[in-house]
C-alpha cells in the first residue's frame, strides 16, 4: 500500500531533506515500512516547525491550507465557512504542533484529525443554529448522460451528491480520493480501523454512483 | 482458492490504478467481478480528477498573517513541560492497564468488575466501554467480532432503558457507545456478505433499538440532540440490506425532529407521498412495506432544518384497526410484575414496552396500548406531569385539549398552525394524525397541547371526521380563576356565560366555545372532575362496537348511560371518542362524560380488538 504523497511548495526544504542520509533513523524506519520517503522529508519540516521556524511553518501552512480549504468547502458548500475553517486549523495546526510524534503516519492525518473535529463541531453549531442548508435536490447532482464519458466530475455535482452520503462515507470520499490519504490515515483520521475503511469505500463509491447516474453497483 | 471479499479486490485495484495501472489490467485480474469493478473504480477515477476548490488568494494570505503572528508569539513564549497528548495515545496506556487487569484477574479485577454494571450517569462507566474495546483488541474473528459488537449494543439499549426507567436524563456517552457498536458491527457484516443469521440478528435488534430510540425523543435534551440524531440514524442504517448501493440515513436529516404521521397515503411522484396533506419522501431508505395509492399509514419521519420530511419507515394499518393506539390515563391502583391496574382494568408490561420512571400505585400516568400475539399490552407508560402551581407572577403550566378550525396553508413546512384562532408551535415530536381527512385550512382538528410561557405547543394534532362552522371551539382544560371577568381554563381567556357560577379552581372542564372577534366566548360548559376527585381516568379510543349503552373500545367495553354527559356528534362504530369514567360496583367501566369526536367512521371496516382481560393475573405485587 501506497502511502499518501504530498507536494510541498518549499522545495528546497525537502530536497534539502531527502539529501540528507542520517536522519532519525528510528523514524526513518518506520517510514520506511509505511514506503513514503515523503513522509521522512515533511517529517523533518515538521521538526523546524516545533522549533517555530518560519520557513518551515511557511512551507506546512502553503501545504494545507488550500487542503483543508478543499476538504471544507466539499462538505459545507460554502467560500467563506470554509476559509475561516482552513485558518482555525492552521492556527491550531501550530499550537499544537508540538504535541505531535511521528508515528510511521504522515503529518496530513494528524492536520486533517484537527479538521475533521473542527467541522464536526462546526456541524453541530451549525444545526443548532438552523443554518444547514440541505437545499439542493438531488436532481441537481445527477450527471447527465455525457457526463459519464467525461474525465472528471464537476466539482458542484460531486459537492451535492456528497451532502447526500452518510458522514463517513463523505469521509472516505473526501480524504482518499480527493486528499489522497492512504487507508491507514484515512482510518487514524476518522477513529475508524482499516478494513473498515475498505468496507466504507466500497459503499460510499456505490451510493455515490447510484446518487449521481442513477444505476446500482 | 482463498476466498477474498470484493472490499479486498475493490481495495487493491484502486491502489494498484493509484501506482500507474490501468482499470483494464485490473479488471483482467478479476474478469468476474469485471463490471461492478469497473464502474466503481471508473468513478474513483473521476473523483480523483476533479478539479479542487481553490481559497481566495488575498484570504489565504490574510489567515497566514494571523498564524505566523501566532508563531511568533509561541516561539518568544518560556517552555513548560510538555505532555505528550497525540491523538490517541494517552489512551493507549490506559487501555493497556485495563487488558493486564482483565488478563491477570479476569472477572475479579476490582474496577473493572465494578464498572460492568455501572450506568452511563456513573464515573465507572468509561472504564466498561474501555474493557469492552480491549476485549474487542483480541478478537480476530471478523463474524465473532460482529457478534461481540452485537451484544455490547444490545447492552447500550438496556442501559438507555434503565436510564429512562429510573427516569434519569439518557447521557451522551451511551448514545454515542450505541451508536459506534452499530456502524462497527454493520461495517464487517457489510463485508461479510455470508454471514446472513448475524445480519439478520443485527436487524432484527436494530429494530427494537430504533423503535425505543424514537419513543425516547421527548427526554432527549438539546444539547445531546445531535448524539441522539447520528445514534438513531446508525441504528437506522444498520437495517437497510447490505447488498444494495443505499446511502443512509443522515444525522441531519433528522436535525428538525422526528415526527408520527398517519393519514391515508396519495401518490405525488416516485419518491414523495402526501399524508394528510403533507409531503414525505419515501425512498430505499425507508424500511416497511410497499405504499399503495389510498391505503392508510403510518409513518416515522425525519425532519430536516428545512422543514423536509423524509420516512424512516411506514406501516399499514390493518383493515378495522384504528391507525395509531388508543390511550388511557389515570391513577395506578395496582402495580405487579406482570402489569398495571388502572380503572379496575389489567394492563399487562411486557419487556417491551417502554417506562418512563418507576411506575408507583397511587401515580398518574399514560398508557399507550400496543398490540401483542396475546392481545393489547402496554405500549409505552408515562408519568402525567402534574401542573406546575402558578405563583404570584409567574403563568401555570397547563394540559389542554383543544378543537377548532384550521386557518390558512399548513402545507408547506412551518412551526406554527393556526387553529381556532390561536397559534400552536409545532414541536419536533408533534404527532399528526390524518387518518380521517387532509390537514388543510377549514378542517376541524383536535391539538393536545401545552401552555407554557405563553406559548401553546402541540403535542398530537388529529384531523376529525366533522363539519365545523370557523367560528365553533371546544375545550377540555382545568378551571384556574377567574378574574376581571375572564376565565382561565387550560391556560387560556376565556369570556364567560354572564350569571353563572365560577366553578371550583383545580375542576376539569369541557368548554364549548364560540369566536366572537379575538375573544373565546363560552357558550355551554360541563363539569368532568371535581378537583378532589382521583378515581376518574380518561379514554382515548376509537369505538370498535356498539351494544346499547356499552361501548367496546380497544380498552375493553365501557357503559355511557344516559345519566353519563355526553358530547359530539352521535355515536357510530368506528368513531373516536375521549371517555371519562371510574370502574362501578359490578366491576364495569361507568362513563361519567363522554365526547364522541368524528360525525363518521375514521375506520372502514372496524372489527372489535382483542380487549385486555379485566382480571389480575397471578403474580408478586410489585412495589
Amino acid at each position: 500500500m501506497r502511502a499518501a504523497v504530498w507536494t510541498l511548495p518549499l522545495a528546497k526544504s525537502l530536497d534539502k531533506a531527502r539529501e540528507a542520509p542520517a536522519r532519525e533513523k528510528a523514524a526513518g524506519d518506520v517510514a520506511g515500512r509505511a514506503g513514503a520517503p515523503d513522509v521522512l522529508a515533511e517529517w523533518d519540516l515538521v521538526k523546524r516547525a516545533q522549533a517555530f521556524e518560519s520557513a518551515a511553518i511557511e512551507a506546512l501552512y502553503q501545504a494545507y491550507y488550500p487542503k483543508v480549504y478543499n476538504y471544507g468547502f466539499l462538505q459545507m458548500g460554502d467560500v467563506q465557512a470554509a476559509e475561516d475553517l482552513a485558518s482555525d486549523v492552521m492556527l491550531k495546526m501550530i499550537e499544537s504542533i508540538n504535541k505531535y510524534h511521528f508515528r510511521g503516519l504522515p503529518f496530513g492525518a494528524w492536520v486533517f484529525r484537527i479538521a475533521r473535529n473542527r467541522l464536526i463541531d462546526l456541524h453541530r453549531r451549525r444545526r443548532r443554529r438552523g443554518e444547514v442548508d440541505l437545499s439542493e435536490t438531488l436532481s441537481s447532482a445527477l450527471a447527465s448522460p455525457h457526463a459519464l464519458a467525461e474525465r472528471a466530475l464537476d466539482r458542484g455535482q460531486l459537492q451535492v451528491a456528497l451532502k447526500h452520503l452518510t458522514d463517513e462515507q463523505r469521509q472516505v470520499i473526501v480524504l482518499k480520493f480527493i486528499e489522497g490519504f492512504d487507508n491507514r490515515s484515512v482510518g487514524k483520521i476518522m477513529a475508524r480501523s482499516e478494513g473498515a475503511v475498505k468496507s466504507l469505500q466500497h459503499r460510499a463509491l456505490g451510493s455515490l454512483r447510484r446518487l449521481l447516474y442513477h444505476d446500482r453497483v | 482458492m482463498r476466498f477474498r471479499s470484493f472490499n479486498s479486490i475493490l481495495d487493491e485495484c484502486l491502489a494498484a490504478i493509484q501506482q500507474g495501472e490501468t482499470v483494464d489490467e485490473c479488471l483482467a485480474r478479476y474478469p468476474v467481478h469485471a463490471e461492478r469493478l469497473e464502474r466503481l473504480l471508473t468513478l474513483a477515477d473521476k473523483v480523483r480528477s476533479t478539479p479542487p476548490a481553490l481559497p481566495r488568494p488575498w484570504r489565504q494570505a490574510a489567515a497566514w498573517q494571523r498564524v505566523h503572528q501566532r508563531a511568533t508569539d509561541l516561539r518568544a513564549e518560556p517552555k513548560g513541560v510538555q505532555f505528550n497528548l497525540d491523538y490517541g495515545a494517552w489512551l493507549r496506556p490506559v487501555a493497556i492497564t485495563l487488558a493486564v487487569l482483565l488478563a491477570l484477574f479476569g472477572a475479579t479485577g476490582g474496577t473493572v468488575l465494578a464498572a460492568q454494571n455501572s450506568l452511563p450517569d456513573s464515573p465507572l462507566y468509561r472504564v466498561k466501554l474501555a474493557s469492552e474495546d480491549v476485549r474487542l483488541w483480541f478478537v480476530f474473528d471478523d463474524a465473532h467480532k460482529a457478534q461481540i459488537l452485537i451484544d455490547q449494543s444490545n447492552e447500550r439499549m438496556d442501559e438507555i432503558l434503565e436510564m429512562n426507567r429510573q427516569d434519569k436524563e439518557v447521557p451522551s456517552n451511551v448514545l454515542t457507545a450505541l451508536r459506534s457498536r452499530n456502524e462497527r458491527a454493520a461495517d464487517i457484516l457489510a463485508e461479510h456478505p455470508d454471514e446472513t443469521a448475524l445480519k439478520t440478528s443485527l436487524v432484527q435488534q436494530a429494530e427494537t433499538q430504533e423503535a425505543n430510540l424514537i419513543l425516547l425523543f421527548p427526554q432527549v435534551s438539546d444539547s445531546d440532540r445531535t448524539p441522539y440524531n447520528e445514534a438513531l440514524a446508525a441504528t437506522h442504517n444498520a437495517r437497510l440490506p447490505t447488498d444494495q448501493a443505499v446511502a443512509g440515513i443522515h444525522p441531519e436529516e433528522l436535525s428538525d425532529g422526528v415526527q408520527h404521521i398517519s393519514g391515508t397515503a396519495e401518490k405525488v411522484n416516485e419518491n414523495l407521498w402526501s399524508v394528510g396533506g403533507l409531503e414525505v419522501r419515501v425512498d430505499q431508505t425507508t424500511i416497511g412495506q410497499p405504499i399503495e395509492d389510498g391505503s392508510a399509514v403510518s409513518f416515522v419521519v425525519g425532519k430536516n432544518s428545512r422543514g423536509q420530511l423524509r420516512a424512516l419507515t411506514v406501516s399499514t394499518s390493518p383493515a378495522g384497526q384504528p391507525p395509531s393506539g388508543s390511550v388511557v390515563s389515570g391513577q395506578v391502583e395496582q402495580v405487579t410484575d406482570q402489569g398495571i391496574v388502572i380503572a379496575g382494568q389489567f394492563i399487562p408490561i411486557t419487556s417491551q414496552t417502554f417506562l418512563t420512571g418507576k411506575v408507583k400505585k397511587g401515580q398518574k400516568v399514560e398508557v399507550r396500548l400496543g398490540k401483542s400475539e396475546t392481545g393489547l399490552v402496554a405500549s409505552t407508560v408515562r408519568p402525567v406531569a402534574t401542573p406546575a402551581p402558578a405563583g404570584d407572577e409567574q403563568e401555570p403550566i397547563s394540559q389542554l385539549t383543544f378543537e377548532g378550525v384550521i386557518e390558512g396553508d399548513v402545507k408547506k413546512p412551518t412551526n406554527e398552525w393556526k387553529i381556532g384562532g390561536l397559534s400552536f408551535t409545532i414541536t419536533p415530536d408533534t404527532a399528526i394524525d390524518a387518518s380521517a381527512g387532509q390537514a388543510k385550512s377549514g378542517t376541524r382538528v383536535l391539538v393536545e397541547a401545552t401552555r407554557q410561557d405563553k406559548q401553546l405547543s402541540a403535542h398530537k394534532i388529529t384531523v376529525l371526521a366533522t363539519d365545523s362552522p370557523p367560528e365553533s371551539a371546544a375545550l377540555i382544560g382545568v378551571f384556574d380563576k377567574s378574574r376581571d371577568g375572564v376565565w382561565y381554563v387550560g391556560g387560556l381567556q376565556l369570556v364567560p356565560p354572564e350569571r353563572t357560577t365560577d366553578p371550583l379552581a383545580g375542576t376539569l372542564l369541557f368548554v364549548d366555545l364560540v369566536r366572537h372577534g379575538g375573544d373565546l366566548e363560552v357558550k355551554s360548559y360541563t363539569r368532568i372532575q371535581a378537583p378532589d376527585d382521583t378515581s376518574l381516568v380518561r379514554l382515548d379510543v376509537t369505538i370498535t362496537k356498539l351494544d346499547g349503552a356499552l361501548w367496546t373500545v380497544d380498552f375493553g367495553t365501557v357503559r355511557v348511560s344516559s345519566t353519563a354527559d355526553f358530547s359530539g356528534p352521535e355515536e357510530t362504530v368506528g368513531a373516536r371518542a375521549i371517555v371519562w369514567g371510574r370502574q362501578n360496583q359490578n366491576g364495569v367501566l361507568e362513563a361519567t362524560f363522554a365526547r364522541v369526536l368524528d360525525k363518521t367512521a375514521v375506520i372502514a371496516t372496524p372489527a372489535p380488538a382483542s380487549p385486555v382481560p379485566s382480571t389480575v393475573p397471578a403474580g408478586n405485587a410489585g412495589p
